[in-house]
């Protein structure tokens, strides 16, 4: 399906169904262009706003960590034995389970959502750093894939024939490529051959490269196929076919002409494929392919914690909690973006 | 009593391979009361083990969960036996009826006992430990312990499967008298053999019944227990060998008929099970400790009788690894010794319940055990003093690799050092290294972290399987530190040469722990821990007592089921 937004339409045209009911509006709608008409709705979308101050809230969180954690005074990687009056903090007769707090998680007035089992690190320090590197390395896989994507899917759409059919064979493979067992059997070998491979030992620059690289490689293939799809159908579109009898090369006319009218797509497939890549960077995280100890993740908090579920449930919902509002204020926004650019396909 | 590297793997790998055993710390070190069944035989012990062990063939059976099965299977010269009430690690005699050293400790003699069968009826002879004892030449039986081809003296034998095994002579320092004698010539006086041949290289193969490699798979049993079906991986049973006889074993009490053991269930999954204490767990216990998560969880009522605590003889170390230029700086080997939170590394591996601070990586109820007296750093460390050393060793934030096993809480213990030292000013970073290839990464000159976490145990109660292991030079390689020398320590070389051609035990030992606290003065390494075990057993079983010389494992060879249905 085409989204109907191009910069040759008329008005007219891209004028979505319920803004023309209100006839008397209809005045000043004339001359907006299609961009302006999906953002006066989006702002519209009480849902989008949210999502958006949230996202907007996270993504401060990350780029103040260091400011925020000086609130409450505990370094993420530092390990608390004791309270400010000199009381032990952990309990290590009972394998480290915190003191006191709500439900054992040694919540308090300085250890606001409580501290880690075993060693007392601060829970809220280390979620504020752990939005720093989900949000890093499913920003940069993504940014890898769409660049990726756009490339290949205009490319392979718009001189077809053997271009396309290796492009889309190629497509095929990515796609029915098993990532997440790729992802994990690559991670480590890359981690170990660092110094070899890269010149570089295995740091967390190196890890969070790695990272956001296989994220990015594992993909772009999906976004490739709905570009090449959109290209194939621009490409006979009158527009381009006055550029091209004008002498217009294939570069002009991929990057000046097909590219602006796939902003759209592209844009919400980003905002979609953001949360997929914050889920997969935990997961990893998860299965210990991530960065390394002792840099807060949340997908290592959410392993870690999932040991101790029954002497310490709070130590698993926090980062659970954290994961889950990131990734539904991205999806969120993401569906709204979607609604505001092509409202035929809209929810309400 | 495994090879250190053997061992040392076991215990880097986490709980599963690890430790436990003799009541520490004043806990029940039994189940409660054995009551009007005490003694009593019959019934199936099941017994879960995170993974199936590498090696039953006593040739090549050197690590200890391994060996604590092996125990039930073959029988060897000599065996350790632990003493719960006394708390004492006891030699015994098991094959041998007596046994003989010349005055230079070069020559060694053994009478084996009558009436020893295999179990197929089959008498044992003494030729068929002269051809195990070969065996472990074989350079595809290299896993075992290495004790046979580093003392007999017939150099250059490369096993009996070679050529035509040195004429039909096999090793000629091993003699074969008649059935009942053997004699094995060294090529060192070994004052401690009789310790030597507690190692299952010294156990008896019959020639008629090996297959080599696959020998691991059915060895033929001359202890009480034999194989009934063994399907790697997945499931072990031993059924009784009828043939055994009770009055020669002084080490074994073989109470239950049958044991099972279930390999592959994860650590956490088991001891769920088993603090439920269901129908079908009662008999039941594990070859890991309880996970520092579940160890709240014994201080319930319906559990707490149910636990068996203890410890092992082995010592956990993080060693700095000379061969580093930095490293090769005392003062900065002091400062992290100093600025080791000790406190924080065992709560790391799992709190004061599951792990211990030591100051010295010889155990302290040993012979030859001095206290910690050249550094006196308690045990959380002191970073003041620290502090002050790093600013004399000139430290400038350079970066330091710590290498770790990747398992849960040898991670966690890591992360609680790197803590520490990043206190003082030292900026460590961790490499996660697969435990299973772990050591032998560690061995690797080029491949070596600059700090080490490693582990040792003895392979039996003397200094010579501690300190020319840990510290000493390769036998066979000159001016190259040994094997598990991970700090490539050069300190107190000629000293330990010299010691080599003394023929006095004690003089041997005691000089060796002299030399210990002199090597120590270099700061090759900082002690750690030593673990503990926290076990929950299966209300059915009796007489459950971790066994410190096999790793801690609860000791199969004197437990016994309560009420045989």
């Amino acid at each position: 399906m085409t989204l109907g937004v191009s910069e040759t339409q008329s008005p007219d045209e891209g004028l979505p169904t319920d803004a023309l009911v209100e006839t008397a509006e209809a005045k000043e709608i004339e001359g907006r262009s299609p961009g302006e008409i999906a953002w006066t709705r989006l702002r519209r979308d009480k849902i989008a706003i949210i999502s958006a101050i949230v996202i907007l809230l996270i993504i401060a969180v990350a780029l103040l960590a260091p400011l925020i954690v000086k609130l409450n005074g505990f370094p993420p990687d530092q390990f608390n034995k004791v309270d400010a009056n000199g009381n032990p903090l952990l309990n290590t007769r009972d394998g480290g389970i915190p003191i006191g707090g709500l439900w054992g998680s040694g919540t308090s007035s300085e250890h606001w959502l409580g501290i880690e089992p075993q060693n007392g690190r601060d829970i809220f320090s280390r979620l504020v750093y752990g939005t720093r590197v989900s949000l890093l390395v499913a920003l940069g896989g993504t940014v890898i894939a769409v660049v990726l994507g756009t490339v290949i899917g205009m490319v392979s759409g718009y001189f077809g024939g053997w271009v396309d059919t290796l492009l889309s064979r190629l497509m095929d493979i990515m796609l029915s490529f098993p990532s997440l067992l790729f992802v994990m059997a690559l991670t480590p070998v890359v981690a170990s051959r660092a110094q070899d491979l890269f010149g570089t030992p295995d740091n967390n620059t190196l890890r969070m490269g790695v990272l956001m690289f296989v994220l990015g490689f594992f993909g772009w293939a999906y976004l490739a196929r709905i570009v090449r799809g959109q290209t194939l159908s621009l490409r006979e579109r009158e527009f381009v076919e006055a550029a091209r009898s004008l002498g217009a090369g294939p570069n002009y006319v991929l990057f000046r002409q097909v590219l602006p009218n796939l902003v759209p797509t592209l844009l919400v497939y980003t905002t979609l494929l953001l949360p997929t890549n914050i889920t997969a960077e935990a997961a990893l995280s998860f299965l210990g392919v991530g960065i390394k100890e002792p840099t807060a993740s949340w997908g290592r908090m959410i392993s870690d914690a999932s040991n101790w579920i029954e002497g310490n449930p709070l130590y698993l919902f926090f980062p659970g909690m954290a994961l889950f509002i990131t990734v539904l204020a991205f999806n969120l926004l993401g569906d709204s973006v979607r609604d505001a650019l092509d409202p035929r396909a809209g929810r309400s | 009593m495994d090879h250190l590297k053997r061992t040392g793997v076991a215990i880097a790998v986490g709980f599963g391979l690890s430790l436990t055993a003799v009541a520490c710390g004043g806990g029940n070190s039994d189940t409660p009361s054995g009551q009007a069944s005490a003694g009593a035989k019959g019934g199936t012990v099941t017994v879960y083990h995170v993974s199936d062990v590498e090696h039953l063939d006593p040739a090549r059976n050197f690590v200890t969960d391994s060996q604590m099965i092996g125990k039930l299977i073959t029988r060897t010269l000599t065996d350790y036996r632990y003493d719960a009430k006394a708390k004492k690690i006891i030699l015994e005699k098991d094959l041998a009826e007596s046994y003989e050293a010349s005055p230079d400790f070069k020559t060694w003699t053994f009478k084996l006992k009558d009436g020893l069968k295999y179990e197929d009826g089959t008498p044992i002879v003494a030729a068929d430990i002269k051809y195990n004892a070969e065996r472990s030449f074989a350079a595809d039986m290299a896993e075992g312990a290495p004790y046979a081809h580093e003392y007999l003296d017939c150099k250059g034998y490369k096993g009996p499967y070679v050529g035509d095994n040195n004429g039909g002579k096999g090793c000629a320092a091993i003699e074969v008298p008649d059935e009942k004698t053997i004699t094995f010539k060294l090529n060192r006086p070994v004052a401690s053999f009789d310790g030597t041949a507690s190692m299952k290289v010294f156990a008896p193969v019959p020639k008629a019944k090996d297959t080599k490699t696959q020998y691991d798979n059915h060895p033929v049993s001359s202890g009480p227990y034999k194989i009934e079906t063994y399907t790697r991986k997945k499931q072990l049973v031993l059924v009784r060998n009828t043939n055994w006889d009770q009055k020669t074993d002084p080490l074994r009490d073989a109470r239950p008929d049958k044991f099972i053991f279930k390999f592959g269930d994860a650590e956490a999954t088991v001891d769920q099970r088993l603090i439920a204490n269901g129908a079908a767990d009662q008999s039941s216990l594990s070859f890991a400790g309880v996970q520092p998560e579940n160890i709240a969880k014994t201080n319930q009522p319906n559990v707490k009788d149910r636990v068996v605590e203890g410890t092992d003889i082995c010592r956990r170390y993080i060693a700095f690894n000379q061969q580093k230029p930095l490293l090769k700086n005392q003062k900065l080997r002091e400062a992290l010794y100093y600025g080791l939170d000790r406190t924080s590394y065992r709560d790391g591996r799992g709190g004061e319940r599951l792990s211990k601070v030591v100051d010295s990586i010889i155990p302290q109820d040993m012979e030859g055990y001095k206290k910690e007296e050249t550094f006196k750093v308690p045990d959380a460390g002191d970073p003041a003093k620290a502090k002050q050393l790093l600013t004399e060793a000139g430290y400038k934030g350079e970066k330091l690799v710590l290498g770790t096993a990747d398992s849960g809480l040898a991670v966690k213990a890591a992360e609680a050092a790197q803590a520490s030292w990043k206190a003082i000013g030292v900026n460590v970073e961790i490499q996660k290294i697969p435990g299973d290839n772990y050591y032998s990464t560690q061995q690797q000159d080029t491949a070596a972290t600059d700090l080490i976490t490693a582990g040792w145990c003895y392979d039996w109660a003397s200094l010579t399987t501690i300190v020319p292991s840990v510290f000493g030079p390769d036998t066979t390689a000159p001016n190259k530190p040994a094997q598990n020398n991970y700090a490539r320590s050069q300190a107190g070389w000629d000293k330990m040469k010299a010691l080599q051609s003394e023929t006095d035990k004690n003089k041997i030992e005691s000089g060796l722990s002299d030399l210990y606290v002199e090597i120590m003065k270099t700061a090759p390494l900082v002690p750690t821990v030593q673990d503990l075990n926290v076990y929950v057993v299966g209300s059915n079983l009796d007489n459950v007592v971790g066994d410190p010389n096999t790793g801690g494992f609860p000791d199969l060879t004197q437990i016994g089921v309560k009420k045989v249905s």
